[in-house]
């Protein structure tokens, strides 16, 4: 089931975009998260945001490697690391996200997206305000 | 190559005299030694600072170091300390910051950020990774805070930018004058805000792309785990979240201590209407600094727009010690204040001293208990210096000295008390007054075992080993930086330190690097010719009784506290002077940094 967010929950803290990265890459990186937090201090409000495989999904054709998958409408998409090869810096699955939540690696050089972590998404484990929990369809 | 531990294992260090940028490797006996934080703070700023430096001229020296383990995921540590010789007392400074400051800065790449000089014109330092600039910044100065952040962000375009700006008072170098970071978290006490002022730096602001890694992500991250169930969320924590600090106004007012009308009074008639159940009422959501599942910040709103706080020590010296009994006054106070970069502690204290002179008839700066409009109105006045301003920016105890006001004034060293009176729970005279930084009462707490604990808060005896004892335990919790909010002990502090930096910490060693780090503070200020005098309270703590509530008619007398401060340095292994000895220098490896 894809994860859910709560921005009115949300804190700010993004200890979920430096979990993200501890378990995908191994060092605490939030610009290789596959999750963003966005503040603003001044409005007092605070975003969170993530790709939680939406119905539409205009990635998977936006990418001309054909690299971006899913099995089911809803399941998390699969970036196939093999056919990425990140557009030569210029990725063209991240602009038609109409979430903002497709994001490129500069350091491998592939697209990011949620993949739950493979069922057991690390992020809604810390965040202790539940502004990210799996959704419960 | 970057060393795989969470250091970042290199220091910037800025001129703004020459406009020098450098890079030098982290000094790795010193981080070994003194960790990070708090403490290598003090020893990179002890290194650095030439003795009897004028503390608003150029050769004061800016360090901001974070926690050891800031950019990791454990809370609180992304926390920042900003070093210098403090304006307002003369002796080391040490200022926390929360937000994301201290993470931005290790994933630019850097333990530490070391400032020297003054720039030639207002000027902001900004860190992009490994592009270091210092910028032109005459259209901000005399400009807010809100305004700067929202400038800098524009300057760069990321909004991940983490500011630590100065406003209008650090200009004007108020010597309480704070540095705000993110617009919304304040190292507050000292004022390094004038220090940045006196180097025309408007503020530091970083961004970083980068990583901090850990010499074994997988043990990390199942330590960490393990501390996050069962020793972060707890209930000995999750009041941060819940509440967070405005709990303590209904604790302090039925101790009898919450500083009423220039601490002429320890119960307020109006609490209720400012205390937790009134915040509580106003929230709009919480807010937390990087990595905190605590997210104390409660966030308010005023007409102005949304803020974060008042936190207790706003409501106690902002509200109840100037007599505003509306929380919307507070609001606007504490809106004030941070938007023109003041020390609200400070600030309140200040104000009410004048307000009870004026009661007392000893002088009227036009600005009375209760009355809010006054009381804006001169906090505007401070933070540019004018009008009343002029003297009463100067500070609490200048303004005594200036108008024979002395036998009124709380403060120690310069730095005036937080919302705790002593008369209510003794352990926090000896708490305030050996303070390294002055009246603070974040390096021993003793009310939270006195007046809000157990133990009797109206004897001075056995309080010498409590406040000791804890500004060594604080000591090491603040190369940390964990946060004041996070009941950690010992053992997991040992096994985070252990698991970050990959040197095998004991408890201790820590509390070792603890008494280290307590003794290199006392060195520096007994350089600056810091001596057992200093360590006094102020008269009022002696000769004026409260009129009412627990803390009714209590004063400890000169001999027990006298007595209590030969306990104090007999147990510190100091002098009756109040100066570290060679033998304890020795046992502790700092007998090479005193002639």
């Amino acid at each position: 089931m894809p994860l859910k967010f709560k921005n009115r929950l949300c804190t700010g803290c993004r200890l979920c975009e430096l979990i993200c990265s501890a378990s995908h890459f191994g060092e605490f990186a939030p610009t290789r998260a596959r999750i963003r937090v966005s503040n603003d201090p001044l409005q007092g409000e605070s975003k969170v945001m993530a790709c939680f495989s939406c119905p539409d999904a205009p990635c998977i054709d936006a990418c001309p490697q054909a690299a971006i998958s899913r099995t089911a409408p809803r399941q998390p998409l699969s970036i196939d690391p093999a056919l990425c090869d990140g557009c030569g810096g210029d990725p063209a699955c991240v602009p038609p996200c109409p979430y903002g939540a497709m994001f490129f690696d500069t350091v491998s050089q592939v697209a990011l997206a949620c993949d739950l972590c493979g069922g057991d998404p690390q992020c809604v484990r810390v965040c202790y305000p539940k502004a990210i929990t799996v959704a419960s369809e | 190559m970057r060393p795989a531990n969470c250091y970042a294992g290199q220091v910037l260090r800025v001129d703004l005299s020459s406009g020098a940028v450098t890079t030098e490797p982290l000094d790795e006996a010193w981080a070994r030694e003194f960790i990070g934080g708090k403490g290598l703070g003090f020893r990179y700023l002890f290194a650095t600072l030439p003795p009897d430096t004028d503390p608003l001229s150029p050769a004061n020296v800016i360090g901001l170091f974070p926690g050891a383990l800031a950019g990791t995921c454990v809370a609180t540590t992304a926390r920042t300390a900003v070093f210098c010789r403090s304006p307002a007392t003369g002796t080391i400074l040490d200022s926390y910051v929360g937000g994301a400051f201290g993470l931005q800065l290790k994933l630019a790449g850097y333990d530490g950020v070391i400032v020297t000089g003054r720039a030639p014109q207002p000027s902001v330092v900004l860190i992009l990774d490994d592009q270091v600039e210092i910028r032109d910044a005459t259209a901000m100065w005399g400009r807010g805070i809100w305004e700067t952040d929202t400038w800098l962000k524009q300057q760069v375009g990321d909004e991940h930018l983490v500011s630590l700006a100065a406003g209008p008072a650090g200009e004007n170098l108020v010597p309480f004058a704070c540095l705000t970071s993110e617009a919304y978290r304040q190292a507050g006490r000292g004022g390094a805000g004038a220090v940045f002022g006196s180097k025309n730096l408007k503020a530091v602001a970083v961004c970083g792309t980068g990583a901090v890694r850990v010499p074994d992500m997988e043990s990390f991250l199942e330590t960490y785990y393990d501390i996050f169930q069962n020793s972060l969320l707890t209930d000995d924590n999750l009041w941060a979240y819940n509440e967070g600090t405005p709990s303590i106004v209904d604790q302090s007012q039925e101790a009898g201590l919450l500083p009423t009308r220039g601490f002429s009074e320890g119960v307020f008639e109006q609490a209720e209407s400012i205390n937790s159940a009134a915040i509580q009422a106003r929230k709009s959501r919480n807010r937390a600094c990087a990595t905190c599942p605590l997210a104390c910040g409660q966030l308010t709103r005023n007409a102005d727009g949304p803020m974060e706080g008042p936190e207790y020590e706003t409501l106690g010296l902002g509200g109840s010690n100037c007599g505003i009994g509306d929380l919307d006054d507070v609001i606007a106070f504490n809106r004030l204040c941070d938007d023109l970069g003041l020390d609200t502690i400070s600030a309140g204290n200040v104000l009410g001293l004048a307000m009870l002179m004026a009661q007392e008839g000893i002088h009227d700066f036009g600005v009375h208990f209760g009355n809010a409009e006054e009381i804006l109105k001169a906090t505007a006045d401070i933070a540019h210096r004018r009008g009343a301003g002029a003297e009463l920016g100067r500070g609490a105890r200048h303004v005594a000295r200036q108008y024979r006001a002395e036998h009124l004034v709380m403060e120690s060293k310069g730095l005036e008390f937080p919302a705790y009176d002593p008369r209510g729970s003794y352990g926090m005279a000896l708490a305030y007054c050996t303070s390294d930084r002055g009246g603070c009462h974040m390096r021993a707490f003793p009310v939270g075992n006195e007046a809000f604990g157990d133990v009797d808060p109206f004897t001075l005896e056995g309080k010498a080993q409590m406040v000791a004892q804890a500004q060594d335990f604080n000591s090491v919790k603040w190369t940390g930086i964990f946060c004041d909010f996070w009941a950690i002990d010992i053992e997991d502090m040992a096994r985070l330190f252990a698991a970050g930096t990959g040197h095998p910490y004991t408890e201790e060693e820590l509390l070792t690097v603890g008494e280290r780090v307590w003794n290199l503070g006392r060195i520096f200020n007994a350089r600056e010719g810091f001596r057992r005098e200093h360590d006094v309270p102020p008269p009022a703590l002696f000769d004026r009784s409260l009129p009412e509530g627990p803390a009714a008619g209590r004063n400890f007398t000169r001999e027990e506290y006298d007595a209590a401060l030969d306990e104090y340095y007999r147990l510190r292994g100091w002098t009756r002077d109040g100066v570290p000895t060679r033998r304890k220098l020795e046992s502790l490896g700092l007998d090479d940094l005193v002639r």
